[in-house]
């Protein structure tokens, strides 16, 4: 069990991040929630991969597993997670928690869903800025870090950077503490962003500000992003990957095009039509996925998606489809993708 | 309240609005004036000495060599009064100037002023360095200064000592002078005042053995405050640290914290002492030890509580996701916002252990004699209530010493209190 692999970059493709077989179980009183169960996905450098799904499909949990930020009764108990550092390959599930903490904030950083709470209420949105940058590059001298928080200040679009680093986070507006939140996750240039639905808290037309801003911050700093959300919309706006997962699993996986243009799984093909659209008939009924989510503790046997398809066959209920390749770069977890015929 | 204002601000202008509250919080700064100025206002020594060209300065090393350990840090304190004083503005003003925040300039210049008193301690606790105080069992009578010119003396304001005897003038009542003149037993009459006497009523009568009243009163607050803030800095100090421990990190560090908590909370302080009293005798230091190894659980359980609801809340996540360590995390992420229960708690817990203190003091389980305690001048009256000065005056100075602790804190809770905001 070695925390630095060498791999040999030219067989491996040049991605930042590879997660293969990533296992995240919680170990309840009540039994196991095994929240993400098997998987695999590449985030390349300087590209935006999306996780899409409801919730409780295991998107946040992925997300926090790759920041090892799991707290128990959650474990990681399988899996690898292969971050590309520079010119070494290091495994983040087996890294040490000193070494972690190192590649936290400075590498590898995560905003999160509600600006309200994540700050800490009783210091200056300066000086949490401030804290970010003195973790990760302490010989940056205080004038230095406090022209730096300024300056992120400024470039994610908050006014008046030199007043209002002193103004608390309950002075602030929730797009502003998002932003404030954002200033602080770039503040030490991460290869790559997690941003676990960080405009679900916020309503529609400060939400398109803060897309626009990671767009262009994502392209100003060669920055890769991890978008998780539940929005569609969100996802066609940001993302060049889609990951669908259901039930703790990735059922679908493609370019954000070609998921668009060709959903190929039922239930990525249920959520795109369950969208109202405008111009749609006044009168007729909203198209649903019927059923729920089904509970963790209780999964059906064979494919999870089963109870809940339109196109469900006894195989369905017995056999546990695998990840397939349908088309080059398109890979779908389904019995009969392909076969089926979606009337739009 | 504005929405500029940071929490500090808020908790002050909330804190402003109880009368009482802000009134008593007014009344520290002298109470502790008083403490810390108290051989400026009464002693029995004089600052200056001059006999015919001998100059002496007794009251310098009296100041510097006193007898009990209350003392030496107040009088430590007052020789590093004047100089932070003018060290504390000329820094205020830099710091105004830079643009330090309001209450960040309180606290460093707080912290000035308890690093200068560190300073000063410690340079006079390396030998050699104090004087020693060869004037300390001198007295200078008036046959002294009636001898001629040239001689001259300048005494403190209460020219008494706080544990200075006067057989002769026992439990007198208070503006009790003493006759100039007296006559022996051999029929002369004969000068009965010291210079430092020098006529000066006992202001507040004197106790068994003809110590002042007035003077031990003042000196007694002195005692009153160090038992106090020295416990309860104690106590909350082990209690912030270990709720805080036992919240975060849960599991067996909780579990075993918690039982400690449990078990030591049972213990009743004021009946420990007296045990420990028994067996060991007399002192300070066991009472300030037993108080703060007693009332810490209580300030553990309140961190602990506000420790889980900190936890979780999204800033803890955000700051680990930043690469905090746990250390961290604990004493500057969630402490700051955890820590007002064992704020609000401080106050009552000195005023707690004021009466603590008193109270063993009068059972005779306290400091020990000749130590300036106003529970030992209750002690003095319990036995013959007809001495009602004995007994009143330590009441008065206890009651309203308590009070003031009590308003602050209670208006320290009501300022925390979210619901009570206008």
């Amino acid at each position: 069990m070695s925390t630095l692999v060498d791999h040999d970059t030219t067989k491996q493709p040049s991605a930042l991040l590879s997660i293969r077989d990533l296992r995240t179980y919680f170990f309840t009183e009540k039994g196991v929630v095994k929240a993400v169960d098997g998987v695999s996905f590449d985030v390349p450098k300087a590209r935006t991969v999306g996780i899409v799904g409801e919730s409780g499909c295991g998107k946040s949990v992925t997300g926090l597993s790759i920041m090892r930020l799991v707290a128990p009764p959650g474990r990681i108990v399988q899996g690898s997670m292969l971050f590309r550092d520079g010119d070494t390959v290091k495994d983040l599930a087996r890294l040490p928690e000193p070494e972690i903490r190192k590649i936290r904030g400075s590498q590898i950083a995560m905003i999160f869903q509600e600006p309200m709470t994540s700050l800490n209420p009783v210091f200056t949105i300066g000086s949490q800025i401030l804290e970010a940058i003195q973790l990760h590059q302490p010989d940056l001298g205080s004038r230095k870090a406090r022209e730096l928080v300024v300056d992120l200040l400024q470039k994610v679009g908050v006014p008046d950077p030199q007043a209002r680093r002193h103004w608390y986070p309950h002075q602030l507006s929730g797009g502003m503490r998002q932003r404030v939140m954002i200033a602080m996750a770039l503040s030490c240039e991460p290869r790559l962003l997690i941003a676990d639905e960080p405009t679900t808290a916020l309503d529609v037309t400060i939400q398109a500000q803060i897309l626009e801003l990671l767009k262009q911050l994502q392209a100003e700093k060669d920055m890769a992003v991890l978008m998780i959300t539940h929005d569609l919309g969100i996802i066609a706006e940001m993302a060049d990957e889609v990951l669908v997962m259901y039930a703790s699993r990735i059922v679908e996986k493609a370019s954000v095009l070609r998921l668009f243009a060709n959903p190929l799984h039922p239930y990525t093909w249920g959520l795109f039509r369950a969208r109202p659209v405008l111009g749609m008939t006044k009168g007729k009924e909203l198209v649903t996925i019927p059923g729920d989510v089904p509970n963790a503790a209780d999964l059906p046997q064979g494919c999870k998606f089963c109870l809940r398809c339109k196109f469900v066959q006894d195989r369905c209920r017995e056999e546990e489809p695998e990840l397939r390749i349908l088309e080059p770069g398109h890979e779908v977890r389904c019995h009969f993708a392909g076969e089926l015929d979606y009337e739009r | 309240m504005s929405q500029r204002d940071g929490y500090l601000d808020i908790l002050w202008s909330q804190f402003r609005k109880n009368r009482a509250a802000y009134i008593a919080l007014h009344l520290l700064a002298p109470l502790f004036l008083l403490a810390i100025f108290a051989p400026v206002i009464a002693s029995n020594v004089p600052f200056y000495y001059n006999d015919r060209g001998e100059t002496l300065w007794p009251w310098f090393r009296a100041l510097l060599n006193p007898e009990e350990t209350v003392d030496f840090w107040f009088n430590t304190a007052l020789v590093a009064f004047f100089p932070w004083l003018v060290i504390a503005t000329l820094a205020d003003r830099i710091w105004r100037r830079q643009q330090v925040g309001r209450w960040a300039r309180t606290g460093r210049i707080a912290a000035l002023y308890v690093g200068l008193i560190g300073v000063v301690s410690g340079v006079l606790l390396i030998p050699g360095v104090r004087p020693d105080n060869r004037y300390r069992a001198r007295t200078f009578p008036e046959e002294q200064f009636r001898k001629g010119e040239g001689v001259t003396a300048v005494y403190p304001p209460i020219p008494f000592g706080p544990t200075e005897q006067d057989i002769e003038s026992s439990v007198k009542p208070p503006m009790y002078r003493k006759p100039r003149f007296v006559i022996d037993s051999a029929g002369r009459e004969v000068l009965n005042w010291r210079k430092s006497n020098d006529g000066f009523p006992r202001l507040l009568g004197t106790d068994d053995v003809g110590r002042d009243v007035l003077v031990r009163m003042i000196y007694g607050l002195r005692i009153s405050l160090t038992v106090g803030f020295v416990a309860v800095g104690l106590y909350i100090t082990i209690g912030v640290i270990l709720g805080a421990i036992a919240g975060y990190f849960g599991g067996a560090v909780d579990i075993i914290i918690s039982r400690v908590i449990e078990v030591i909370i049972l213990f009743p302080s004021f009946f420990l002492i007296l045990t420990l009293v028994g067996l060991l005798g007399q002192s300070i230091y066991i009472i300030m030890v037993v108080i703060g190894l007693t009332g810490w659980p209580t300030v553990a359980r309140l961190i602990r509580g506000e420790v889980l609801k900190q936890r979780a809340i999204d800033y803890v996540q955000a700051a680990r996701a930043m690469g905090a360590s746990h250390m961290r995390i604990i004493f500057r992420h969630i402490l700051p916002n955890a820590v007002s229960p064992a704020l609000v708690a401080a106050p009552f817990g000195i005023a707690g252990a004021i009466i603590t203190e008193a109270g063993l003091s009068l059972l005779g389980f306290g400091v020990r004699l000749p130590a300036p305690s106003w529970g030992l001048i209750l002690r003095s009256g319990s036995e013959n209530y007809h001495y009602w000065w004995l007994v009143v005056f330590p009441s008065l100075a206890i009651f309203f010493t308590v009070t003031v602790f009590n308003l602050v804190g209670s208006g320290l809770r009501d300022a925390m209190d979210p619901r009570l905001r206008v």
